[in-house]
């Protein structure tokens, strides 16, 4: 077909109505040229569809005719219309939700000036790896390298209004107002020369705090005890990198005025910022790499010690709400598997509902058979059906997801920024999906309805609903399992006491107080905190106890948990000492507690009393001199802990977390609060009872199983309904049979078994599938199960059980039918 | 008068485009020429004729314009476009090696 013929098909597609006209016209002029002799245009509608076929669009009129039949046949049965929208809006409607998400997060760059020329830099050398890098460092690569445009760095603080209210900050160098883009809502922006307190507001601390004043700017505020001044206010929509609801920006510059003896500009070895970089044109991420590397060898002779072996800056993108790298996250294989799993149920469902209709339609397709239509032209028209249905419920499902979205959004805190309205990689996701379904859930019965065979509708049925009982059986499996395990991890005493303990953080390091000076504050902090009523002990300690800080070594017999702790942990959080002495503190370079998971693995049949214990590379030796209960208190969910435990020295007290028991956290917590804080202090204590991060580490595995859950309802549901509409099918099918062999004395337990016949071979064939998807799945979940096994045998038998009993409740109805047949009426019924 | 026949499968859009060779015609004279030339055998059915046309407007071998016929009625002449006559001489030649193939067939064998 050449251009030109194109162009007229497309002039005559639009103008139908007028061609069809004069067509009509000249016919008229023919008719009367020949005057009385009779004309042989045979049918004027048979002249008019061969026309149509002429401009090339009979394919567009047979369409129009079956969309214009299918919405006739769909209107005439609208709860057959409703249930099917209704199951196909929900199973689409899961995964558009979700997809919508990950393209908002993941996919979407952020409204920010060229986002995709926006990397973040990483720290990398084999076996470390880091987010954060320090001052020193950033200032070297800004100034030495020539791969970036541009240079940038973020770094996070909580800071406090006199009032004690928690303030989110952000701190941040020159370059990153500009990098961002976009015009403040207020005043001006940070740039490379503020007035030492100057901030900007985010649009919503603007209105908690001043009510959103247009008369903001200049006004003045107090952070952390030291008095900053309005600059600006950024609008509601205001996004930067790593987005989050924050409450105000503040120049890197200042850091000092909120944290008095801050050394973040020269301590190299304090790595408290993010460093992002802007590519020069025409550099690619791989080339940066490369450009970076002898950069951070030259960097090396400014801070020797604190620069890796053979360390390297991975980049990463940085324009866009979550960097997907290339190993993205099982959870989202996972997530996105079951999604797909259930719009599968679903599917299967409505295959069983359109293959029974089909079997009611058999008369109207044998008339249309008879009337001409080829095989090919019923299964399209059928086919046609089901891609309304399912548009339709695509066309449902964005309501429901969009509910769902912001749901997800109010309830997690999510930025405000961050768009979520579907773009058209969502449209075209829900677009698939729904061509998908169509053809998945009609593709079948089609075939079967356009030319019925008994034996094939037995076998897709069967099919069919295998595949539900395995879907069905996979999810309630794993939330069983999921729900075992947060069982677990809720009831399971961890070793040590959290419930009324709490950290308190004191970044003495960021505050220039290390080494000795710092044991002496740390003394004389510990001893008033000891005073306070209520207190019942006081230690101290790298790790935070279910806080969010790791260090963890590799060794000979696999990762260590190193802790480094004074004389009062063990007692402090009631980790108990199963042999020897708790009292790491003596002799602090070769004593060391090991916790029982580490002794049993390295002296299965010894007492590891006065062993000899070698750290990574062999060069120091510590003695056992006890051996503590285990305590996973870093990672709750980790089965094979191994903790070992050093005194803690003076070099590390600048980093030391204060770890406080009390007799009933709620009832201390605003005493310790104002004992951490006196008024004469400049250090800004912040107490976070354990409670908290308890919360957090369970807020996941809760949403995790909650969600699974919900998901496992929906396919159990449609699997049990689908079941209970085939017993009941079939128990109808079957009613002269189980007459004649009531009649014959059969027992009501023989008319029970015909009710099932069908049904055994499908049920169980999905069972073992399932059984087995789930064990293989399950497997990915393993971080989430805190420790229960992933072929746990309760959580597989009592889904097992749970779904053979809903089985069985579905099923009474029509087996009570079945059971009181009358044989008499059941031989005269047709 | 014998029975008239159909056109030939296959031939009707070459032999619109032959008795368009003399310039623009409507339908109806179409369908009379060639039911003249052939003697009046081959007779034109009008519910072929048309649909035929169209393709042949749709495949740009002919155009249309609307215009007065001899007894005065609004009808629409169809014009031979230099790609039909290009069009005419292909099928002419391909028929014609037709024609000779079938014949030496139906003489010899």
């Amino acid at each position: 077909m050449n251009i030109g013929e194109l162009w007229r098909k497309l002039h005559y597609l639009v103008n139908r109505g007028k061609l069809q006209r004069e067509l009509a016209d000249e016919l008229e002029a023919h008719r009367a040229e020949m005057g009385d002799r009779a004309p042989s245009f045979g049918s004027a509608l048979k002249l008019r569809e061969d026309t149509n076929d002429a401009w090339g669009f009979g394919w567009f009129d047979r369409l129009w005719q079956d969309v214009h039949y299918g919405a006739r046949i769909l209107r005439k049965s609208p709860g057959f219309t409703l249930t099917a929208v209704a199951i196909l809006a929900l199973g689409i409607g899961l995964n558009v939700t979700a997809f919508g998400f990950f393209d908002a997060l993941a996919l979407r760059p952020l409204n920010i000036k060229d986002p995709d020329s926006v990397v973040r830099l990483l720290r990398a050398a084999p076996g470390s790896s880091a987010d954060n890098a320090s001052y020193p460092a950033f200032d070297f690569y800004r100034r030495n390298n020539v791969v970036f445009s541009s240079m940038w760095a973020v770094s996070g603080g909580e800071l406090l209004l006199d009032s004690g209210a928690k303030v989110r900050a952000r701190f941040i160098s020159p370059e990153f107002f500009n990098e961002m883009g976009g015009v403040p809502l207020l005043g001006r922006y940070l740039g490379p020369s503020d007035a030492p307190g100057s901030v900007v507001l985010s649009h919503r601390f603007w209105l908690r705090q001043f009510g959103g004043d247009s008369a903001a700017v200049g006004k003045k505020i107090r952070l952390n005890r030291s008095t900053a001044v309005v600059v600006g206010v950024a609008p509601s929509n205001f996004i930067s990198v790593e987005p989050e609801n924050l409450d105000v920006w503040i120049p890197l510059a200042d850091h000092a005025l909120y944290t008095p003896g801050s050394k973040i500009f020269t301590d190299t070895g304090m790595m408290a910022l993010r460093l992002y970089g802007r590519l020069a044109p025409g550099i690619s991420r791989k080339a940066a790499e490369d450009g970076l590397r002898p950069i951070v060898e030259q960097y090396r002779k400014e801070a020797p010690q604190d620069v890796w072996k053979d360390e390297w800056t991975p980049l990463q993108p940085g324009g866009y709400a979550v960097a997907l790298d290339s190993h993205a996250p099982p959870v989202l294989l996972i997530v996105g598997t079951l999604l797909l799993l259930v719009l599968a149920a679903a599917c299967a469902n409505l295959g069983n509902l359109m293959l029974a209709r089909g079997a009611m339609r058999a008369r109207e397709m044998s008339i249309r058979g008879a009337a001409g239509a080829s095989r090919g032209r019923i299964v399209r028209q059928l086919l046609t059906e089901s891609l309304m249905l399912a548009i339709l419920g695509a066309v449902a499902a964005f309501p429901l997801s969009w509910v769902a979205l912001r749901l997800f959004v109010v309830l997690n805190d999510a930025p405000d920024s961050i768009d979520f309205t579907p773009d058209w990689r969502v449209v075209l996701f829900a677009i698939t999906m729904a061509l998908t379904a169509a053809l998945l859930f009609g593709l079948a019965p089609a075939l079967q309805t356009s030319k019925p065979s008994v034996k094939r509708a037995s076998r897709i049925r069967m099919v069919l609903i295998a595949a539900q009982v395995a879907i069905s059986c996979i999810l309630v499996i794993l939330s069983g399992l999921m729900t075992r395990g947060l069982e677990r991890a809720l009831t399971l005493r961890p070793g040590f006491s959290f419930e009324q303990s709490a950290n308190i953080y004191l970044d003495l390091g960021t505050a220039g107080i290390r080494g000795a000076a710092a044991r002496l504050f740390l003394d004389g902090f510990r001893a008033r905190i000891a005073q306070t009523p209520g207190v019942e002990s006081v230690a101290l300690s790298l790790l935070p106890p279910l806080g969010n800080r790791f260090s963890s070594m590799g060794h000979a017999i696999g990762f260590l948990m190193m802790h480094q702790v004074d004389e009062n942990y063990f007692n402090t959080m009631q980790i108990p000492i199963l042999r020897g002495r708790g009292g790491v503190a003596k002799d602090p370079n070769t004593n060391i507690v090991i916790g029982e998971g580490v002794a049993h693995k390295r002296w299965p049949n010894d007492s590891p009393l006065g062993k000899e214990f070698p750290d990574r590379d062999g060069t120091r030796h510590w003695i056992v001199v006890g051996v503590a209960g285990d305590a996973p208190t870093v990672g709750l969910g980790d089965n094979d802990t191994m903790e070992v435990y050093r005194p803690i020295t003076d070099a590390e007290m600048a980093d030391a977390i204060v770890v406080v028991r009390t007799a009933n956290i709620s009832m201390a917590l605003g005493t310790l609060e104002k004992v951490a804080n006196p008024v004469e202090s400049s250090i800004i204590a912040r107490v976070v009872p354990m409670r908290e991060g308890f919360e957090n580490q369970m807020r996941t595995g809760r949403m995790a199983v909650m969600s699974i859950t919900a998901l496992g309802a929906v396919a159990l549901l449609v699997a049990i309904v689908g079941l209970a509409g085939l017993i009941s099918y079939s128990v109808t099918q079957r009613t002269r049979e189980i007459g004649i062999r009531m009649a014959l004395g059969a027992r009501p337990a023989e008319a029970i078994r015909v009710g099932f016949a069908q049904l055994t071979k499908p049920v169980l064939i999905g069972m073992l599938s399932g059984l087995g998807a789930a064990a293989g799945l399950a497997q990915t979940l393993r971080f989430t199960l805190f420790g229960v096994s992933t072929v746990d045998p309760i959580a597989y038998i009592s889904a097992i059980a749970l779904f053979l009993s809903l089985v069985g409740l579905a099923a009474i109805a029509p087996l009570r039918r079945a059971t009181r047949v009358d044989p008499a009426s059941a031989l005269r019924h047709d | 008068m014998p029975e008239s026949l159909g056109v030939p499968p296959g031939t009707l859009a070459m032999l619109i485009l032959q008795v368009l060779r003399g310039g623009p015609l409507h339908g109806y004279v179409i369908a009379q020429r060639i039911h003249a030339l052939s003697k009046e055998v081959l007779q034109v059915e009008e519910g072929s004729l048309y649909p035929a046309l169209q393709k042949m407007l749709m495949k740009g071998w002919v155009t249309a314009e609307w215009g007065i016929s001899e007894t005065n009625r609004k009808v629409r002449f169809y014009k031979l476009t230099p790609l039909g006559k290009k069009q005419l001489a292909a099928e002419a030649t391909e028929y014609d090696r037709a024609t000779a193939a079938i014949q030496s067939v139906m003489r010899t064998a």
